[in-house]
């Protein structure tokens, strides 16, 4: 008996065909028939082997390297060694699609006291690992400077650490842009496009004060200190190379193209972001083909929409990424924990929002007792993607992840037929995008392809043809 | 929009079911249906060829999967130990 582990998907160029490991090649239209006749001929089952799309049921040696090419696509959390922290649920603006779940200014209690603190500083005493990424969240976190260089001190020992904190850039003290001179600290931010757009999403009247906040930053650190993402209302969204100047201007080149997500003040306000629409899809590819026209256009600047890229990297480059909302296995409360203001652990942002939203409560625990809780035990229980009647049949299953708290939260389960999702629609939609430009012969598109994978030059081929 | 109609081989029937589950849940704007030995697929958007395709990838897909799932599970199994 021979095995052959292939999964097959239509696209526009033909029939792809990808095994368990994620290897993956275009079939012929006789190929699968006789595939699906199960009458390979010789030449047939010799370039197929050579892949390892087919061996041999009693190969030991064929079925231990299949095993091993599976493990591969298999993330692993490891120790915990990333922290996201709100030192303050305080922000100094009102966005009407705050993801986060903010109180006014002035509010007293809303951020860490000296017990939560010390809990903190404990647990970062106790980390086994070398090495750390803490993220700070709020809020507005740039509120609380003291807290933040608290922290960062006290993570001296480790050997590679970094240092985000997310922030809305509006109103920042000498004593925040201290802490922005250590070069293993990095800004996340937002910026909605040109400044009509931003001004009209976020800041209004303070406008001016962020954009001159953006630019001390870039002028002082350099656009490597700086992360930033729009937020998009599928309803309005902005023009295209409008949005793509308001970064390159900046020599901001990554953009993380994000519609409002269904979390926090945006489930009331924008309760359509629950699903997104065939129009939001084709915004996107539109974006990520003008960015490719653009690229080829100048090759002195690679831009790239962030997603893409990490979808096409987990393609060809597994394990390069850690991006902890697009793995499989992905169970939460291990390698990572969310720590509130007041010391509540979550698996997740988003299981916060929802957790303050009193959508669900999706804590785990706390900063004093910990967070090995029978809750954390059931979810993790279904954080795979392996067992579902729908991925087992999906060509991109190696590639694509599991995300129990983005469908609670549209949702308010887990077991939703997993087509039926948006986290399925959602990566459907990018992995037939990113195959048929795998499979285009345009040299603009093989360009940006290789340039958003890191490579040295363009290979002749991205993918094979049988 | 594509009509498609393919004559399907009695030994195929047992297919049948989920061939039209699976339709429904990855090419959502697909329609499939069954008469007698007569398959027909139908988009509003798509081409025969498109459509004459997805019907082929989805019997090898069905195939490929219940052909190859002892060895799938075996190496779940091993990956877990």
């Amino acid at each position: 008996m021979s095995v052959v582990p292939l999964r097959f998907r239509a696209i526009n160029q033909g029939t792809l065909a990808i095994n368990d490991c994620g290897r993956f090649f275009l079939a012929s239209d006789n190929l699968v028939e006789r595939i699906i006749g199960d009458d390979l001929t010789q030449g047939d089952r010799t370039e197929l082997s050579r892949d390892g799309h087919f061996f041999s049921q009693d190969d030991a040696f064929a079925f231990d390297a299949h095993a091993y090419g599976c493990a591969s696509r298999w993330d692993r959390a490891g120790e915990l060694d990333y922290l996201i922290l709100v030192p303050t649920l305080r922000c100094n603006l009102s966005c009407s699609y705050c993801q986060v779940s903010r109180v006014g200014l002035g509010r007293k209690g809303f951020d860490w006291d000296a017990e939560t603190l010390g809990a903190i500083l404990n647990l970062i005493d106790t980390l086994p690992t070398q090495r750390i990424k803490i993220e700070f969240q709020g809020g507005e976190p740039s509120l609380r400077p003291d807290l933040i260089t608290a922290v960062i001190e006290r993570c001296e020992r480790f050997e590679h650490k970094q240092f985000v904190i997310c922030t809305n850039l509006q109103d920042l003290s000498d004593d925040f842009f201290a802490i922005l001179t250590q070069p293993d600290v990095y800004i996340s931010t937002s910026l909605d496009g040109d400044v009509d757009t931003h001004a009209h999403n976020r800041t209004g009247a303070g406008t001016g004060q962020f954009l001159d906040n953006l630019e001390r930053v870039l002028t002082e650190f350099g656009p490597d200190k700086i992360s930033a993402l729009p937020t998009i209302d599928p309803q309005n969204p902005p023009a295209i190379d409008a949005l793509i100047n308001s970064y390159a201007s900046r020599a901001l080149h990554s953009i993380f193209l994000r519609p409002i997500n269904y979390q926090g003040f945006a489930r009331k306000q924008h309760s359509s972001a629950r699903e997104q629409s065939t129009e939001w899809r084709q915004f996107y590819e539109r974006f990520v083909r003008r960015i490719i026209e653009r690229n080829w256009a100048d090759r002195e600047v690679v831009l790239e929409e962030t997603y893409f890229s990490i979808c096409l990297r987990r393609i060809f480059q597994p394990g390069h990424d850690r991006h902890v909302d697009l793995r499989n296995p992905n169970p939460i409360g291990v390698d990572y924990v969310v720590i509130d203001y007041d010391g509540t652990v979550y698996p997740t942002d988003e299981s916060r929002m929802l957790t303050r939203s009193r959508i669900i409560d999706l804590s785990i625990g706390d900063i004093f007792s910990g967070w090995d809780s029978e809750k954390r035990q059931l979810l993790n229980a279904h954080a795979t993607n392996q067992f579902d009647e729908s991925c087992r049949r999906c060509a991109y299953q190696p590639f694509c992840g599991r995300d129990l708290v983005d469908d609670l939260a549209r949702y308010g389960r887990i077991d939703v037929e997993r087509t039926q999702t948006e986290f399925c629609r959602r990566h459907l939609h990018i992995f037939d995008l990113i195959f048929e430009m795998i499979y285009s012969d345009d040299p603009a598109i093989q360009y940006s392809l290789a340039q958003w994978l890191r490579l040295p030059s363009v290979p002749a081929r991205f993918g094979i043809r049988l | 929009m594509g009509v498609v109609q393919h004559q399907f081989a009695p030994h195929m029937r047992e297919l049948q079911t989920s061939l039209v589950d699976t339709v429904a849940r990855f090419y959502p704007d697909v329609i499939m249906s069954f008469a007698e030995e007569q398959v027909t697929l139908s988009s509003d958007t798509r081409s025969y060829e498109a459509l004459r395709r997805i019907f082929q990838a989805m019997i090898a897909n069905e195939l490929s999967v219940q052909r190859s799932e002892p060895e799938r599970m075996a190496v779940i199994e091993r990956l877990l130990q």
